[in-house]
């Protein structure tokens, strides 16, 4: 395995079937994209060059392509803050040890594996403001005076589309980090106990330290993920009521093939690419020297 | 020495492997080997009937004509209005339509038949086809003077009243604009949500509007406007949309429609749960189908007149648009268009019998057969003076869309009327 893995032809060998795949179906559309996006196109007719005007049209043309962004960080900041302490607090709990430990990992990872569609319908039985779950559960218990629409209402959309979304990917971040935690060498945590060290101080101060890397990568997926986040907000709302929940995506969709501007759309799609690239950077830098070893 | 060799050609044969999989995983889907070996043709046909309901008059239809053509077989595959929507276009562009396809005329198909992926059906059209369709019905068919679909029904807008609502909280049928502000401030006091839409789904939003500016402005100078011949900010336009405000303000559309689609908005129709919903004659048959709850308990009605406005009861939002178009890469042209004249007709005869549209050509239906609601629907517009296409269809690409928009946020309440009226006229600048 070890001269496989060093005889540099061999791996040049076996990478470049999926390569030629890789830079056919991502790389290539990616550069077309740069290309129409400087385009002013409908799609399927003719083609008029207009330069950088799409990008200039898209943050200052008074679109809601700023309202779009706003909710795509909204999501990010709430996937790295909720999403993700609660994945870490599940998956530390899991590695230490309990009982159906594995029957627990399975089970939250259960949203992980269901269709975003299917959970999305879910989700949206649930919200329905006369016959959904949640309505019916607030009044059963007396809190009519809660109930709402909570799809259609204006200021309850946002949150309410953002649910759904942290709650399916909490558990791929859990496995992730459970993964990390159970590679942390038992002694570590023998040598904690020994110096008489609570839970607590295990986890912040041994565990956790020693699981950066990986949770540096959950990071940049989460943030990633919440830029690019479109078949949940699709099914759920469509970028509606009014543009509250619109994310950059949903409006890149309803750009090209409702309002058949595929120029535009294209830009929208090259901004959602640079947004994620430098994010990575930023991440990465943010967190270049600390991993700890010990 | 050798064992590298065998590494190599291992490896290779592998990489062989993993190439021809991929390669032949990607091939078109497998062609009717009986057609080729007996020259079938098969055309393929896109609609939006999704659900077997909605599917229920077209299906009898290609399976007569499979039958009756052996050697012309039909595949169609139904697909849900909105996802349509994006379908269509993305097929058009990558010219993978289908051999027949759904498609709305006026606007929604303009950059199809620009772009050359229509098939112009003049020249292939039958004479009696031509004949045997009744007056104006062609008119969204036609762009730059040649016929570029057959329409296979005609449609428009009626103001559905459960009858049965109205009865129990002894509220008047509305005939005018303030007998029906009268009615939703009734209905209200009561806890009913009294007018059906969803607006998520924008365009049941837009029949409101569109059809208050009908009433307020007139056929014609709505026509006027949407063909650019006329502002959209004149007064009148201006009214409908203060009139429109007023009804939601006065909380006229039933609860959480911000977030309610075109199937919630019809199902609490159809459980009698509202009282009042201005939709299209699509919906005639359904509701008056045995398993419907308000079998029976709805009415057609025109919707109320704005007194003293230049509009009249008598002008409809609605025309003949949902047509079928041919793909102008379609290999079989003649026996695609021979198939599109049979369905077209047979679709606006039996769909009429069946109450999902009004026919569009001359034809020999049995009133007697028919469900009471479709029958009085179609009396209704026998008196038309004036028909006005719903603007969505009628406007193209990025201009309809903004009308939607703007239509959804003034149902929100986060526009003014000022400010949609400024902004419609963008359009026309």
């Amino acid at each position: 395995m070890d001269s496989v893995l060093r005889d540099k032809k061999a791996i040049i060998i076996f990478i470049l079937p999926v390569l030629i795949i890789y830079i056919g179906i991502i790389v290539f559309p990616m550069f077309a994209s740069v290309y129409y996006s400087t385009l002013s196109w409908d799609g399927i007719g003719e083609k008029t060059f207009v330069g950088i005007n799409n990008y200039i049209a898209l943050f200052f043309n008074g679109d809601p392509f700023n309202r779009a962004i706003v909710n795509s960080f909204l999501l990010a900041l709430s996937s790295v803050f909720v999403q993700l302490p609660i994945a870490l607090l599940l998956a530390l709990m899991l590695a230490k040890g309990v009982r159906f430990e594995s029957f627990y990992r399975t089970v939250y990872f259960i949203p992980v594996m269901l269709s975003s569609v299917v959970i999305g319908h879910l989700w949206k039985r649930i919200y329905h403001p006369t016959l959904g779950l949640l309505n019916e559960l607030l009044s059963s218990i007396g809190l009519e005076a809660w109930t709402k629409a909570w799809l259609g209402d204006m200021s309850t959309a946002m949150v309410a589309v953002f649910i759904p979304i942290i709650w399916q990917w909490i558990g791929y971040h859990m496995l992730l980090m459970y993964a990390a935690a159970k590679a942390v060498p038992n002694e570590f945590r023998e040598a904690a106990i020994v110096d008489g060290a609570s839970e607590f101080k295990i986890a912040t101060k041994v565990i956790i330290p020693l699981m950066k890397p990986v949770l540096k990568v959950c990071v940049i997926l989460a943030v990633i993920g919440s830029f690019k986040a479109f078949d949940l907000i699709y099914v759920l709302t469509r970028g509606g009521p009014v543009y509250t929940t619109e994310v950059p995506s949903t409006m890149m969709i309803n750009t090209i093939f409702h309002s058949y501007q595929y120029g535009y759309g294209s830009a929208m799609a090259i901004f959602i690419v640079i947004e994620c690239l430098l994010f990575t950077l930023i991440i990465q830098k943010a967190n270049r020297n600390k991993n700890i070893t010990y | 020495m050798s064992r590298s060799i065998t590494k190599w050609l291992l490896s290779a044969a592998i990489m062989l492997l993993v190439v021809i999989f991929l390669v032949s995983c990607t091939e078109e889907e497998t062609t009717d080997e009986d057609a080729e070996r007996e020259e079938i043709i098969v055309l393929t046909m896109w609609d939006v009937s999704a659900t077997a309901e909605e599917a229920r008059v077209i299906t009898p239809i290609i399976e007569r004509w499979n039958t009756e053509n052996p050697n012309v077989q039909i595949r169609r595959e139904g697909f849900d209005n909105e996802s349509y929507k994006i379908k269509i276009k993305t097929a058009i562009a990558a010219n993978e339509a289908p051999d027949l396809f759904f498609s709305w005329g006026a606007g929604f198909s303009q950059p199809f038949v620009d772009a050359g992926k229509v098939l112009a059906l003049d020249g292939y059209l039958s004479d009696e086809v031509k004949n045997n369709a009744l007056d104006g019905v062609l008119t969204n068919s036609i762009y730059n003077g040649n016929i570029y679909a057959l329409p296979y029904n005609m449609w428009f807008g009626v103001f559905y009243c459960n009858t049965e609502l109205f009865e129990q909280y002894n509220i008047k049928l509305p005939d005018t604009y303030d007998e029906l502000l009268h009615a939703v401030r009734e209905f209200r006091k009561h806890g009913v949500g009294p007018i059906g839409v969803g607006v998520n789904d924008r365009w049941t939003a837009m029949f409101y509007h569109n059809i208050l500016a009908l009433r307020t402005a007139g056929a014609d100078l709505c026509n006027d406007a949407l063909n650019q011949r006329a502002r959209f900010d004149e007064p009148e336009f201006l009214e409908a949309v203060q009139r429109l405000d007023e009804l939601v303000k006065a909380g006229a559309f039933i609860d959480g429609h911000l977030g309610l689609g075109w199937d919630d908005m019809r199902e609490l129709f159809k459980q009698g749960q509202i009282p009042m919903m201005f939709q299209g004659t699509w919906l005639t048959g359904e509701l008056e189908m045995d398993d419907c709850p308000v079998k029976g308990k709805v009415v057609a009605r025109k919707f109320p007149v704005i007194e003293g406005a230049s509009g009249t009861g008598t002008e409809y939002l609605g025309g003949s648009v949902d047509v079928f178009m041919v793909s102008a890469n379609t290999k079989h042209k003649n026996e695609a268009v021979r198939a599109l004249e049979y369905i077209c007709q047979f679709l606006s005869e039996d769909g009429f019998t069946e109450g999902i549209g009004l026919p569009v050509y001359k034809g020999g239906a049995d009133l007697s057969q028919m469900d009471r609601l479709t029958v009085q629907a179609s009396k209704l517009v026998e008196d038309s003076t004036g028909f006005v296409l719903a603007w969505d269809t009628f406007l193209v690409g990025a201009d309809a869309q903004l009308h939607l928009n703007l239509v959804q946020e003034i149902f929100a309440g986060v526009l003014t009327p000022e400010s949609f009226v400024e902004k419609m006229q963008n359009i026309n600048e």
